[in-house]
């Protein structure tokens, strides 16, 4: 397909798309075991990480404006932010749920609005990468919350993606299954393990595997936005 | 008769309504009746012959609509206000409807929201809060309250949940919409994984801008561009979702569950 608004000389005036970063500078917003996990895997595989456990609730927004701050300061620079939904308790009541979802929207809201204005302010472009459960997409038994906070979190990142991008800021996600060395609160039962393991999928990925998505998607380069990666070993395909 | 006959009578006969094999005498919970898009889906409930119990914020508007509802013989949907953004608020507007009804609804359609639009800087925690309250915690409150009630009926049941577009694509300056959205239909997802073994299905509509609805609120502007992008080349109406609706609550539709019926116009093909 040919735009015919975009002229040779418009391309050429235009700014030219951030190329990939092999060792993205990330500010890494999380406070449980995944975490843990992808930042020391991300560090590991070559990225400058900060990160910071997010407060909830009323004043989660001040938190994220100076924790971005910092990290911006600690890093000499931002390139992504990466959000994290940490797995939570299977067979929440539905206050829980709610209280889930809740939490998950005001950490991301406050860390993009901190992260979307330091790019905005720097004149630089930036990349937001949400790291949450498949459930998201596809719901899961006994994962109401985890499901209701990462399908907050897929809603949100695809309205940012629509609204961030004349600011030249990608958001993605990458949606985990499985993920070695974590209770992610659910496993596949009898049948579900015949069925994947007859096609060899289904086995939990690691960290490193995570941690990879993740820079691919923060280090620029790729044209993507808006879409989600499925780092679950093709439970959902 | 011939054969050949048969076969054209069979082709030639009118087209069963749908309520023949639907709505017909089936206890019906509407939430959110009060709303365009939720006394759409009671009028067409009540035209199928279902028995309806109605919900919403607005009493003028449900008293009107109950009014326009009530039967030649004088049968009249009850109406019943409560806030659902509550375990106890939902229970006892189940109460009520099972009282109303004579049992405990065999149908409910969720049909609340509401929308905060605005760029990403102008919105903080307390916007997010009340999107979530005004769309997520009324849908997983009554949705509970009606698997509960359904498990003390002996199983199934159908439960219909109008959720956005924003929710599966997104949407610029609907940021928290976006998100409430999306955490209805995963959770709506889960939720049909858990009951489908008893029977309770659990499906999501998701329509595109909406004449009457919450793209009220939308900028001028944005309505028209999208308007302009879709193929449809018009406005989604609540009678565009009426349909849809009755299909997931048919009791034909038992092994339709987990799904979210994309009503856009073409808007979005994927």
């Amino acid at each position: 397909m040919v735009n015919a608004a975009v002229t040779p000389a418009a391309l050429r005036a235009a700014s030219p798309a951030p190329l990939a970063t092999p060792a993205p500078r990330l500010w890494l917003h999380g406070d449980g075991p995944l975490s843990g996990l992808l930042a020391e895997a991300l560090c590991a595989a070559g990225a400058a990480v900060h990160g910071h456990a997010p407060q909830a609730g009323a004043g989660a927004g001040a938190d994220a404006e100076t924790a971005c701050a910092t990290a911006a300061g600690a890093l000499d620079g931002l390139d992504a932010l990466v959000c994290v939904a940490d797995p939570l308790p299977a067979a929440a009541t539905a206050d829980a749920i709610v209280a889930a979802a809740l939490v998950a929207t005001q950490r991301l809201l406050g860390s993009a609005k901190a992260a979307t204005g330091h790019w905005t302010r720097a004149r630089t472009p930036g990349s937001i990468v949400v790291v949450c459960d498949i459930a998201g997409l596809c719901g899961r038994e006994g994962l109401a919350a985890s499901a209701a906070a990462s399908g907050a979190l897929l809603g949100m990142a695809r309205s940012l993606a629509k609204e961030l991008g004349r600011r030249q800021i990608a958001v993605n996600a990458v949606c985990h299954g499985f993920v070695a060395g974590l209770d992610t609160g659910s496993a596949l039962n009898g049948a579900e393990q015949r069925l994947f393991g007859a096609m060899g999928l289904g086995k939990p990925v690691t960290a490193a595997m995570l941690a990879a998505d993740v820079l691919f998607l923060a280090g620029g380069g790729h044209g993507l936005t808006g879409q989600v990666l499925h780092a679950d070993d093709g439970l959902v395909i | 008769m011939s054969a050949r006959r048969k076969f054209w009578s069979w082709f030639s006969r009118p087209a069963a309504p749908l309520a023949a094999s639907g709505s017909d005498g089936r206890r019906v919970l509407v939430a959110g009746a009060s709303g365009a898009i939720g006394s759409a889906l009671a009028e067409a409930f009540a035209a199928d012959g279902a028995r309806l119990a109605l919900h919403g914020r607005r009493a003028d508007a449900l008293a009107g609509l109950a009014a326009r509802l009530t039967t030649a013989d004088g049968t009249a949907p009850a109406v019943l206000c409560a806030d659902c953004a509550s375990a106890d608020g939902a229970q006892a507007l189940f109460t009520a409807a099972e009282a109303a009804l004579g049992g405990a609804p065999e149908v409910l359609v969720i049909a609340i929201g509401s929308a905060r639009d605005d760029a990403l800087p102008m919105l903080g925690d307390a916007d997010a809060a009340a999107v979530i309250a005004d769309n997520l915690a009324p849908v997983v409150h009554l949705c509970e309250a009606m698997r509960a009630a359904r498990a003390r009926a002996g199983g199934g049941g159908r439960i219909v949940i109008v959720s956005s577009i924003t929710g599966l694509v997104g949407q610029p300056m609907r940021t928290l919409y976006g998100a409430a959205k999306g955490a209805v239909i995963a959770y709506a997802k889960s939720l049909a994984r858990e009951t489908a073994a008893s029977g309770l299905t659990v499906n999501c509509l998701a329509p595109q801008v909406l004449d009457g609805g919450l793209a009220s609120l939308m900028r001028a502007h944005v309505r028209q561009t999208l308007l302009g992008a879709t193929p449809a080349a018009r406005a989604c109406t609540p009678q565009d979702l009426v349909d849809a609706a009755r299909f997931l609550a048919a009791p034909g539709a038992g092994y339709v569950t987990g799904t979210v019926v994309n009503v856009t116009g073409g808007l979005v093909t994927w």
